[in-house]
């Protein structure tokens, strides 16, 4: 087996889809001194995970890379929390050059690490794989409340009215369900732009503002997470313009603007960021692998 | 060109829009005002937080009918609105013991009740002037107590409010500090806090006999540990000085434990107040209400001075249809009781003309009724003000679309007003044969089919009835009988995500049979219109079995059809 | 099987290991399962105008117990749970000859053999159940008030020196048995044929009255007992109010009694000791419907007396009511005449 304290610390989220371990084996061509590989996965997902589980297994036993396969329950962000503290910390000493593959980790989780990591080093490594294709149907079901991250939480000033910026995704009615539950004064709709993935139809501005309309007051603007910046100076922009708000961030868009709403939140102190959770995906959510994103976050 | 119909959170609503707005209720405002601790129980748009504005002291400063009043300084409201993000900080759940949650959960409602209490009083001109003598002893006190800093420059009030926004920054930095998850050593309390504030401001003579009623808001929001806290407020032994007036949804209501592991009990602690008022015809409670509320909104937004019956004008054929059919049920009336007694024959009458109208059209292949009219709206509301104004904001929405200058929109015309209910309409299915756990934690998909099927069973049951019903054709509300079934308990979880989805309401009435109190419920009139059945429902709640329920959600299966009087309950007196 | 049933068993088997302590429960549950059928279900016969004193009374008494307790049932060792289901149970069995007197110890005696048998195993069990039964109400033999829980032993014993706090368990029995009151303890239908055969009688109706009024809160939590009453004014059968105000001149009694047997209970309980006040409200309706006449609710508490700045005027006077030989002048004039001899 590699010694851990040489290579690169890997990061990655279980799943049924194909991208999952066609992904991990992108991040090894990347990252071909990975020592150890830590898979985290939800206690409560179905069986529909264990044949990438699998393949992942005996993927890194032929290459001698270390695996530890960790169970959270997506559904309690406190024990979450404890948990990924102490996976952290246990690898405190060999945490030099983390990895974080985000595709298919939840955005909560990859912000939990991205907190813990922190604490160590002030360098991530990320990678992102797109699918070569998404389902033209349903993505997810089953949403829970949306709830703020865990010491990602702002600083509230009790005389500002709520705010809220979405990147919003192909969803509409989590736009709706965002703006039900926190009733904010007003919401920012980022809408990304380009054609990828059908994105002009299946995220179409007017679908998000027709659900929303009449309840509250509301701009869109436009936002690339494919970017270099991956939104960031988009998003603080927005960020200056509702200064007179208590902000709340949330991204139901392209996974890599998780990572500018991350850097913005650590910027902005009227930031809370908000994650909005799913109990379901659609087992045909995304087919094959096409691009991968890789880069670099410095804190 | 603001949409007169918008139906904004009204948290966010300006002091005098709410004064606008408002239609005042004496029947609740009795309750507000009084020392008592009050549950405002009322489902999503019903108008909870509008009530509990109306009621807070800024807005009645504001209120040149009300400034003046002698009382105005002896009640004073507090709004604390409960769905803030401090509210929703989660981090003192790290913490292992509950002892240590329970302190944070206070301090953060603390500093949110100080935070409105000074907010509300700092910048009142008459206040300011009654303070002058008191501020430099009020200040003095305060900063040995709690350590405050104090300057000149600023009164006591001003003072206070200062400190609590340092104190919430100061918290929230230490509780976020990415380094440490360390206690907040100096949490404060409504006993340390809050109630030796009151009592400083008592010690003005203008507020001398002053009562603090803090009108607590969207309190369904409260996590677990903050609701005990807020259940411990309320059995507080001493309620001279203070009340809580707490509004909540009807589902996900809070659960009655104190933070000490006592309860808290209706009528002994606490007094339910149901926001929903009767609704059931155009002369009812709701209905007057409603005609206000649409009235205010168009003369004060659009400056248009119109009846809203004019302003919803009904399609002149619905009407003529109604009349042809009202004289058809009168004239059998007559035929069946003879023309003396006339009560008889305006029941007659009231029973079936709309039935005989729906059923024709329910049996002809006649293009759909064509609902409108603003009683129309009123039914379809099921007595939700968010639900009224839904359709007339679309409405109105599609008459300023379809126009090309800048005209003033001087009324909706049926056949807009039916598009527009026939897509609402449409679209409420949509969103059940999608599913609702797309859209409701907690509904899982499998769920989510069975209150889709249980839906479509209960319309066809209700068009079952209205074409074959003898006495009670119209009849679009039930109760639950035969509870004693394996499946009750499953079965009212289903109705309870249907709730939180708006799809079903619940009212309480009295049962026919032993006089007690029973729930009934109510789906949403605005899935009816799509099956051509009648919004217009009547005073007769339909008695349906736990199991011929569960067996439509379940199963698909159509629930029985008995066309036997005895299985509603008419309680006519229940309603407006 | 009841809650605090389960709560005894679980204890019995933790304390005293499976086999013991299943035997352990057996002796309470024969002599549950054997009271329940030959005497408890009988009682109703000899007093038929008695609220009800069957099975159903004394499982809520149990209820009662338990819910006083609360979390603390925990700080009962196993056998002051066993003694304390034991207590409940035979508390009035009694009646079986009679209201008058129920509690008296022969009269349970009599039972209580008859239930276990005269086996000396039984003699110390017997002393304890007869004493705390004895206290459970506050009557004399002469019908005058008594303190009859300064009657029972502080500490006793079951067989083998197992410890009890004897006194703290019938404090415990007796405020359980006041609090168990409400509708369930009467009968509506032989209310409604009071007086005629198979009814209550026209003098005990006022106590069934009470019960269909009262409902009882034990809200250890908050440390207070609530009582609720919901009290109906028919005004068509009662146009002059008199039997109404009959009904709230007594549940105002009432209230005062069970505060009374609050603080009397606990002054002999640590358990009980949360219990800092008793909380009345009313809740009137007029042919049913409801009516608010804004009553606040009444409270009474243990009244602590503040430190009063200036004893002078009230020292002297407040001493000799304690004993009058404290008079300052006869203790002076008392040494007097000791310095003379």
């Amino acid at each position: 087996m590699r010694n851990l304290e040489e290579g690169n610390l890997l990061f990655i989220g279980l799943s049924w889809e194909e991208r999952c371990f066609l992904g991990l084996k992108e991040d090894y061509k990347r990252f071909n001194q990975t020592s150890k590989v830590i898979i985290l996965y939800n206690c409560k997902s179905e069986d529909d995970d264990n044949e990438n589980r699998g393949k992942i297994a005996e993927y890194c036993l032929k290459r001698e890379i270390q695996t530890e396969f960790v169970e959270l329950d997506y559904s309690d962000p406190i024990l979450t929390w404890k948990k990924i503290d102490s996976i952290v910390e246990a690898h405190k000493e060999f945490i030099k050059k983390p990895v974080i593959d985000i595709t298919t980790l939840p955005r909560e989780i990859t912000w939990m690490l991205f907190f813990f990591i922190r604490r160590h080093t002030a360098r991530i490594y990320y990678l992102y794989h797109s699918p070569e294709k998404y389902s033209s149907d349903w993505l997810s079901k089953e949403p829970g409340a949306p709830r703020l991250l865990l010491k990602h939480s702002g600083i509230s000033d009790l005389n500002k009215p709520t705010g809220i910026i979405l990147l919003t995704g192909f969803d509409e009615i989590r736009t709706r369900k965002l703006v039900e539950y926190y009733e904010p004064k007003f919401i920012s709709l980022g809408i990304q732009s380009g054609s990828n993935f059908n994105n002009k139809e299946r995220n179409s501005k007017d679908k998000h503002i027709q659900v929303i309309k009449g309840q509250t007051n509301f701009n869109t603007f436009s936002i690339d997470a494919f970017s270099r910046d991956h939104g960031l100076s988009t998003i603080n922009q927005q960020v200056k313009l509702m200064g007179d708000y208590n902000i709340i961030a949330c991204s139901q868009g392209p996974k890599l603007s998780l990572l500018s709403l991350y850097r913005s939140c650590l910027a902005n102190t009227n930031i809370a960021l908000c994650y909005l959770p799913s109990r379901q995906y659609n087992k045909e959510y995304s087919t094959g692998i096409g691009d991968t994103v890789k880069g670099e976050i410095e804190f | 060109m603001k949409n007169p119909f918008e139906y904004e959170a009204a948290n966010n609503l300006t002091v005098q829009e709410i004064l606008d707005y408002y239609i005042e209720d004496y029947n609740y405002t009795r309750f507000l005002e009084s020392k008592r601790n009050i549950f405002l129980l009322g489902d999503r748009g019903s108008g909870k937080t509008m009530t509990l504005l109306y009621n807070s002291f800024k807005i009645k400063y504001e209120d040149p009918k009300r400034n003046k009043s002698k009382d105005l300084f002896e009640k004073i409201g507090i709004h604390i609105p409960c769905n803030t993000p401090l509210f929703h900080k989660k981090e003192y759940l790290l913490f292992e013991d509950d002892f240590r949650i329970q302190i944070i959960a206070e301090h953060y409602f603390v500093l949110s009740i100080t935070n409105a209490i000074v907010a509300s009083l700092k910048d009142v001109k008459e206040v300011i002037e009654v303070f002058k003598d008191f501020d430099e002893e009020f200040k003095e006190d305060f900063s040995y107590i709690f350590n405050i800093p104090i300057s000149a420059k600023h009164s006591f009030l001003e003072t206070i409010s200062r400190w609590i926004d340092r104190e919430a920054f100061e918290t929230q930095k230490q509780i976020n500090d990415p380094k440490n998850n360390e206690f907040y050593q100096n949490a404060l309390s409504l006993s340390t806090l809050v109630l030796p504030l009151i009592k400083k401001i008592k010690k003005v003579p203008l507020f001398k006999d002053s009562h603090f009623i803090f009108l607590v808001d969207d309190a369904h929001d409260l996590n677990i540990h903050q609701v005990k806290v807020l259940n411990s407020w309320i059995a507080y032994r001493d309620h001279s000085d203070f009340s809580l007036k707490v509004a909540t949804a009807k589902v996900n209501k809070p659960i009655k434990i104190t933070s000490t592991g006592g309860s808290i009990l209706e009528g002994h602690d606490y007094t339910n107040i149901d926001l929903e008022k009767p609704f059931y015809n155009k002369d009812s409670e709701f209905g007057n209400l409603a005609k206000s509320i649409i009235k205010k909104r168009l003369e004060k937004i659009s400056n248009i001075d119109k009846e809203p019956s004019h302003f919803f004008p009904t399609n002149p054929e619905l009407a003529e249809s109604l009349e042809k059919y009202k004289e058809i049920a009168r004239k059998e009336g007559i035929a069946k009781y003879g023309e003396k007694e006339k009560k008889k024959v305006t029941d007659h009458v009231y029973k079936y003309a709309r039935a005989y109208y729906f059923r024709d059209r329910a049996n002809s292949r006649a293009n759909l009724v064509p609902y409108s009219g603003f009683d129309m709206l009123v039914d379809l509301s099921t007595g939700i003000i968010r639900n009224l104004l839904d359709p007339c904001y679309y409405m109105y929405d599609a008459e300023v679309s379809s126009k090309k200058d800048d005209t003033k929109i001087e009324m909706i015309p049926p056949k807009t007003q039916r598009d527009i209910i026939k897509a609402r309409s449409d679209a409420m299915w949509k969103r059940l044969e999608d599913g609702l756990e797309k859209e409701i934690e907690a509904c899982t998909e499998s769920q989510g089919k069975r209150i889709y099927q249980l839906f479509d069973n209960l319309v066809l049951h209700f068009r079952e009835r209205l074409i074959k019903h003898k006495s009670e054709p119209r009849a679009i509300m039930f109760t639950i009988s035969q509870v004693d079934n394996e499946h009750y308990s499953e079965l009212i979880g289903l109705l309870k995500i249907a709730q939180m989805s708006q799809l079903l309401y619940t009212r309480s009435g009295v049962a026919k049979d032993d006089g007690r109190k029973e729930i009934y419920y109510v789906p949403n009139r605005m899935l009816l219109p799509t099956r051509g059945l009648d919004p217009n429902g009547q005073h007769a709640r339909v008695s349906l079995k736990c199991n011929d329920l569960w067996n439509a959600a379940v199963g698909n299966i159509p629930i029985p059809f008995n066309d036997d009087a005895n299985e509603t309950n008419a309680q006519a007196e229940l309603f407006g | 099987m009841h809650p605090f049933e389960k709560k005894l068993e679980d204890k019995l088997i933790e304390t005293l290991d499976n086999d013991e302590g299943k035997s352990f429960m057996s002796r309470y549950t024969s002599a549950r399962d054997k009271s329940f059928d030959n005497v408890i279900s009988q009682i109703a016969g000899s007093e038929p105008n008695l609220t009800k004193h069957d099975v159903s009374h004394i499982k809520n008494v149990l209820t009662r117990v338990h819910e006083l307790l609360g979390d603390e049932v925990t700080d009962l060792n196993c056998f002051e749970m066993y003694t304390m289901a034991i207590v409940v149970l035979f508390h009035d069995v009694g009646n079986i000859f009679g209201r008058e007197d129920h509690q008296t110890k022969s009269k349970v005696a009599k039972v209580y053999n008859h239930i276990r048998g005269n086996e000396p195993k039984w003699n110390q069990e017997r002393l304890v159940v007869l004493q705390a039964v004895n206290a459970h109400t506050g009557r004399s033999q002469t019908g005058e008030a008594k303190d009859t829980l300064k009657e029972v032993e502080e500490i006793s014993n079951l067989e083998n020196g197992k410890k009890i706090r004897l006194r703290e368990l019938a404090a415990i029995l007796r405020f359980a048995d006041e609090l168990e009151e409400g509708p369930d303890r009467t009968s509506t239908f032989k209310q409604a044929i009071a007086g005629e055969t198979g009814g209550y009688s026209k003098e005990s109706m006022q106590y069934h009255n009470y019960s269909n009024v009262t409902n009882v809160f034990i809200d250890r939590g908050n440390g207070r007992i609530i009582l609720r009453y919901h009290i109906n004014w028919e005004a068509n059968a009662d146009p002059s109010g008199e039997s109404f105000k009959e009904t709230l001149k007594y549940c105002l009694t009432r209230v005062l009694k069970l505060d009374e047997e609050r603080k009397y209970t606990r002054y002999y309980s640590q358990i009980l000791s949360p219990f800092k006040m008793t909380q009345v409200s009313f809740h009137f309706t007029v042919d049913h419907i409801p009516v608010d006449i804004a009553l606040d609710k009444l409270e009474f508490s243990d009244k602590i007396p503040v430190p009063r700045i200036n004893l002078e005027g009230v020292v002297q006077k407040e001493i000799l009511d304690s004993d009058p030989n404290y008079d300052v002048e006869k203790i002076f004039q008392a040494l007097l005449k000791q310095k003379e001899i």
